[in-house]
């Protein structure tokens, strides 16, 4: 043949491979070799070679060619490995077919023959089968003496590069899995570039087989291979893995008769190599609908196939049956439902009946969500126990899957309801005698204080219009402590209903400038600091009445001439100027008439240099000059100031109770106004000495905090190695924890339209990153020990994440939660109040949260960032309770000891913060660790989390029986808040069932 | 055994790869007896799940031969593996060709006795058609040739010869197809025939 032939004939062969559907070749070819009918039939016939050579040399010489390099394959000697040589490159078909073919046929042709040894470690025993995938050998591992199964691949894996390299990913998954119905996979090797899997040998037989002899399995053991199935596909699904080709093939029962599944994951990555050319005869019968229209794969699409096999175990009949493949495809495509179980067997389980049914939904989202929910919808199945009983620790899933049904009967769920209403009204009730805000007048609305307080401020002179305010609330507890340990009288806290002293004061500041609080988006009294020319932070008692008054006066003095000597004389003017005030102090003194003298003052003095009418301040606090004796003032005022005055009496109407006003001034305005108890330290000077208690606490504090996220770390690693933590799991609370937040930030921050926004936008994605990382890694660190030890805890807990809200045990708990919540409420209102009936101890009453001060008191806008906190703390504090116990159970190696460990622990927290030592409160104080272990122990953690948020429904909020009162917003938000999370949880919980039965009509 | 510098590899690399053809015949020998050594000392050293792999073999010729690491660039690597196919393409000829002459000659009673060792020498007799089969086409086509040198004789996959012959992959995959339905028609039509397409004039 001549050279430009051959090129011409290869070109439209090349061309005619392009074309793909027949009769465009057909017409391609009769177009190009028109009036050649000697090309056509060159080409044709090359066509007709490319299908024959396929497989031809499609596996490379190399390893052959290794062997022979080492001398170890001689011409002469060797036979069986001179036949290896010819037969990786000449795989010959009986006899007919082409030389260096790699088709298989006959068993006769395997590839090995018995006593043949690969990789010198795998003698071959026999082959054991033949399919879709290659071939598998019996084989016996020489260094480890045990029997392995080998299988060998499709030839054209090892020539393409990427799916081989998806093949070993597959495979290092597949090799994690690790469950007693799940055959092992330990290795993968290649032989003369043959890659193969090694994999344990299972000496029993296909359930395929088992089933085509004695048709179906017997209930009983349907079952048990059924629940077996879904354990072993549940491992599967667990490490990612999907099996894709489920199939009695693929089932084998082991001589004890118990499942190992093998085959998972490979399927689908020899199929999509080979193409559908290799599709297995009969597996389109076990396929999903998504498979065969070709869509993505998901963990349903095996529960369709699990649910085929079940159909089959339990029915002795294949769902779909068909005499070829292309019926079978026929068949599947046309939509047609299996025959219902029921009518095939008559006395079938309809548990069975059902979840089989629920297997083969068409849409995927109906089908059962995991292999383990499968089982435990069979008769009798609690995979979790069993589980449990083989030391394994459950999955995630598997937790969520527990067959706990929990649901609550209409009268069990019914009580808990009223008994939350019950505690709810007496708590509302007593908290009129213990709570420090029902004490304390709240008779005018942050708005108005604030009207007030800038009026205050454009009375003392200071009436440029700010740029920026923010206002809010704090709890004295300096004088709350006073009362509590100098006052014994029984009307003690009676005291405080008339606002002053001020046990709650209202602040506000004003700024010239945007307030950018330090580092932190909170703005508070301090922070950022008031330095600034122009800044004002005017403090109130609830009723209005000017406590402390401090204003930064200007950074450069406007009123004083530039020159020198005048600059001099000014001086000397201050210290005449302090002189006569003095002076005037002394008159004071003497006269007791200092009103009309501080008048005289200011109004003598041309250049505003002396001090202001400290009369105005003192009505603007209630409070009459005349009442006071002027002294010598000791505290020095925060700004620069030209002028001090100082006054001595006590509170009006409280002989008792000295008071000490501090005052100063800057050109005539004043700069400082503080009303002083005697409970006041001064702050700004007392240096910092931690007592040794102190110091302690503190050195503990850190060293847990770090001790715990280092130790929290290493663990959280150490779970994700081993595969053990719930990634997903820990993922969504981090993501929730992440959103409360972002959310808490949004509300709260104090929001400004200057570039120092975006330094707040990222100290609230600080925060809230951290707190969800935290939250995330404690997860992973801490809730696989929980998962092994006390799977039962955290049923309800793992369906809540894995977003089931409807579950009737969810409700159940919140429900639980709620009512012992609001039983810890109750306990520390009594807590308060029992301990006096007995006579030791005077009333005390309780300061509540700061948050109820920082956010309660503020109105609507600030409801969101106190839910979002009460959100995430609830969430956090119950695992810390879980990791007390679970430190205390490693230590001391016993639940029983591990509880009474931490009982004490919690009973000292809580009884060093609120008791005083006699038997009552003790007993109430033993009360509350009690009620939370039992919660924790009894009901789990979401419990445990819902008695938290309801414990803290009260204290956070203004409480009032007062429902019209500016501060019951948010305590009507949160009330309302807390009954649709009742509602919903009582609802829930009770699964549908009806609440009233009609008895009583019947009757 | 004479010693190579990597140096010297490298040069006669570079030579060949500018078409000198002595630089190949001297390259062979060195690449011969390095893959020989390597071979044998990877096939005797007992090491867990250990298996003689093709590529790793090669791989590691090439770094020894070539001094260190992988500072070569893909020019160097594509033609030491040209070099280890044509390398492994002799050697393997060379054995099926003492194998069919074992079998005409003393070798025969050997070989009576054993029926695998005569089917083994059937085949060989037909690798040696598959290789004249292969010179034929590289006649016509050498980058087709070479193609099936470095997928068969090296094992090389798709993507790797696509590198070697600077070509693309998918060029790689339509011209394997195409000279896989040549040989196998070459073979298929047997010896002899004077109108088989491959036969050289």
């Amino acid at each position: 043949m001549r050279h430009d032939r051959w090129r011409q004939i290869d070109e439209l062969f090349a061309a005619a491979l392009e074309r793909v559907d027949a009769d465009e070749r057909a017409a391609f070819l009769a177009e190009a070799c028109a009036g050649d009918d000697a090309l056509r039939r060159e080409v044709e016939k090359m066509l007709g070679f490319d299908r024959q050579a396929e497989d031809f040399i499609e596996t490379s010489l190399f390893g052959v060619a290794a062997r022979l390099l080492t001398g170890q394959l001689d011409a002469a000697e060797s036979p069986s490995v001179a036949a290896d040589a010819v037969n990786i490159a000449a795989k010959k078909d009986a006899s007919r077919r082409s030389p260096i073919h790699t088709t298989s046929g006959s068993i006769d042709d395997a590839r090995f023959i018995p006593g043949d040894v690969l990789a010198e470690r795998y003698r071959i025993g026999g082959l054991l089968g033949r399919g879709g995938m290659g071939e598998v050998y019996r084989a016996d591992d020489l260094k480890l003496k045990q029997p392995v199964a080998l299988k060998f691949l499709p030839d054209t894996l090892s020539s393409d590069g990427v799916a081989l390299a998806r093949f070993y990913q597959e495979v290092s998954v597949a090799r994690q899995i690790s469950h007693r119905h799940v055959c092992r996979v330990y290795d993968v090797g290649e032989f003369e570039g043959q890659p193969f899997i090694s994999m344990e040998f299972v000496r029993g037989e296909e359930l395929a087989s088992l089933l085509k002899r004695i048709n179906r399995l017997p209930h009983d053991k349907a079952v048990e291979v059924a629940r077996q199935l879904c354990g072993g596909l549940a491992a599967i699904h667990d490490k990612g893995v999907l099996h894709r080709d489920l199939k009695p093939a693929n089932i084998m029962l082991d001589e004890r008769g118990d499942v190992r599944i093998t085959d998972f994951g490979i399927a689908a990555l020899t199929e999509s190599l080979t193409g559908a050319r290799e599709a297995a005869v009969g597996t389109p019968a076990y396929m999903s609908p998504e498979q065969l229209a070709g869509r993505e794969l998901t963990v349903a699409s095996d529960i369709y196939s699990l649910g085929l096999v079940l159909y089959e175990v339990f029915t002795g009949k294949r769902a779909f049956e068909a005499a070829n493949v292309v019926d079978m495809l026929r068949l599947r495509r046309s939509d047609t439902e299996p025959t219902n179980p029921s009518k095939l067997i008559t006395d079938l389980d309809p548990l069975v009946e059902r979840v089989i049914l629920r297997c083969l939904e068409r849409d995927a989202g109906a089908r059962p969500a995991s292999a383990l929910q499968v089982a435990a919808a069979l008769p009798g199945g609690d995979p979790l126990a069993a589980a449990l009983a083989a030391g394994e620790t459950p999955s995630p899933e598997m937790v969520a899957a527990a067959p706990k049904q929990g649901s609550l009967r209409p009268p069990v769920a019914l009580a808990l309801l009223a008994s939350v209403v019950v505690s709810v009204t007496i708590a509302v009730l007593l908290s009129g005698r213990v709570s420090l805000h029902r004490f304390v007048p709240l008779t005018k609305s942050p708005d108005d204080l604030k009207s007030r307080a800038s009026e205050i401020a454009k009375r003392a002179g200071y009436d440029a219009p700010p740029l920026d305010t923010v206002h809010g609330f704090n709890a004295e507890y300096e004088y709350f402590e006073y009362v509590r340990k100098q006052d014994a009288s029984p009307d003690r806290w009676e005291k405080l209903k008339t606002g002053q002293p001020a046990a709650i004061t209202f602040w506000y500041r004003q700024s010239p400038r945007y307030l950018e609080a330090y580092d932190y988006w909170r703005i508070d009294p301090g922070n950022p600091p008031n330095d600034l020319s122009g800044m004002l932070l005017v403090k109130l008692d609830t009723t209005g009445r000017l406590t402390y008054f401090e204003a930064a006066p200007p950074q450069v003095d406007e009123t004083v001439n530039t020159d020198a000597n005048v600059n001099t004389n000014s001086t000397t003017n201050v210290n005449a100027n302090a002189n006569a005030n003095s002076l005037a102090n002394s008159n004071a003194n003497a006269n007791s008439n200092v009103n009309t003298n501080a008048k005289v003052d200011a109004n003598s003095n041309a250049d505003a240099k002396a001090a202001p009418d400290w009369s105005q301040l003192f009505r603007e606090a209630g409070l009459d000059l005349a009442n006071f004796r002027a002294t010598e003032s000791r505290w020095t005022p925060p700004h620069h100031a030209d002028a001090r005055a100082a006054w001595e009496g006590t509170y009006p109407g409280r002989p008792e109770l000295p008071l000490k006003v501090e005052a100063a001034a800057y050109r005539g305005k004043p700069v400082y106004f503080e009303l002083i108890g005697s409970w006041q330290r001064p702050n700004r000077q007392t240096p910092f000495e931690p007592s040794v208690a102190q110091k302690t606490f503190a050195t503990l504090l850190l060293t847990l905090y770090f001790g715990a996220l280092l130790l929290g770390a290493l663990l959280a690693w150490r779970n994700l190695q081993l595969g053990r933590g719930d990634r997903r799991g820990a993922f969504r609370l981090a993501l929730f924890t992440f959103a409360l937040r972002m959310l808490h930030w949004i509300f709260f921050a104090h929001h400004i339209p200057a570039e120092g926004e975006v330094a707040q936008v990222i100290a609230g994605l600080e925060s809230a990153v951290y707190w969800a990382s935290f939250m995330g890694m404690m997860y992973l660190a801490l809730e696989p020990f929980l998962r092994r030890r006390w799977p039962e805890w955290i049923i309800s807990w793992s369906r809540l994440l894995a977003g089931d809200f409807r579950d009737p045990l969810v409700g159940r708990d919140v429900l639980i939660g709620a009512t012992f919540g609001l039983g810890v409420v109750v306990v520390n209102h009594a807590m308060v109040l029992v301990p006096p009936m007995f006579g030791r101890n005077p009333l005390s009453i309780t300061t509540n949260s700061n948050l109820l001060y920082e956010h309660g008191l503020l109105g609507l806008s600030n409801f969101i960032p106190l839910l979002m906190n009460q959100t995430a703390a609830s969430i956090m504090f119950p695992f810390i309770i879980v990791c007390v116990l679970l430190f205390f159970t490693m230590l001391l190696r016993r639940k029983r000891l591990g509880l009474a460990a931490s009982w004490l622990l919690f009973y000292l927290a809580i009884n060093l913060n609120f008791g005083d030592a006699s038997l009552p409160s003790m007993l109430l104080g033993a009360l509350l660790p009690t009620i939370l272990l039992g919660v924790l122990t009894r009901f789990g953690l979401l419990a445990l989390i819902a008695t938290h948020f309801f414990t803290h429904i009260l204290p956070f909020y203004p409480v009032t029986t007062d429902f019209s009162a500016w501060h019951a917003t948010n305590y009507l938000l949160q009330l309302f808040v807390m009954a649709v999370l009742l509602l919903y949880a009582f609802h829930t919980s009770l699964a549908g069932q009806p609440l009233f039965r009609g008895r009583f009509l019947e009757d | 055994m004479t010693t190579v510098s990597p140096q010297e590899i490298t040069g006669l690399l570079a030579d060949w790869g500018r078409g000198d053809r002595e630089a190949f015949d001297k390259l062979t020998p060195l690449v011969y007896a390095e893959l020989r050594r390597i071979a044998r000392r990877q096939m005797s050293r007992e090491r867990d799940g250990h298996t003689l792999q093709a590529t790793a073999l090669v791989n590691e010729a090439f770094i020894r031969l070539s001094g260190q690491d992988n500072n070569f660039n893909w020019q160097d690597r594509a033609h030491f593996y040209a070099v280890c196919a044509q390398v492994m393409r002799h050697i393997l000829i060379d054995h099926a060709r003492a194998h069919a002459r074992d079998k005409r000659g003393g070798g025969a009673i050997q070989v009576s006795l054993n029926e695998a060792a005569a089917l083994a020498g059937g085949r060989a007799s037909e690798f040696l058609a598959l290789d004249e089969a292969l010179r034929a086409l590289e006649l016509f086509d050498q980058q087709k040739g070479r193609i099936v040198e470095l997928r068969y004789f090296a094992g090389l996959g798709i993507e790797e010869t696509a590198e070697v012959l600077k070509i693309s992959p998918t060029t790689v995959r339509r011209e394997w197809r195409r000279a896989k339905a040549w040989l196998y028609r070459a073979l298929a039509e047997g010896g002899g025939d004077e109108t088989r397409p491959l036969a050289t004039n």
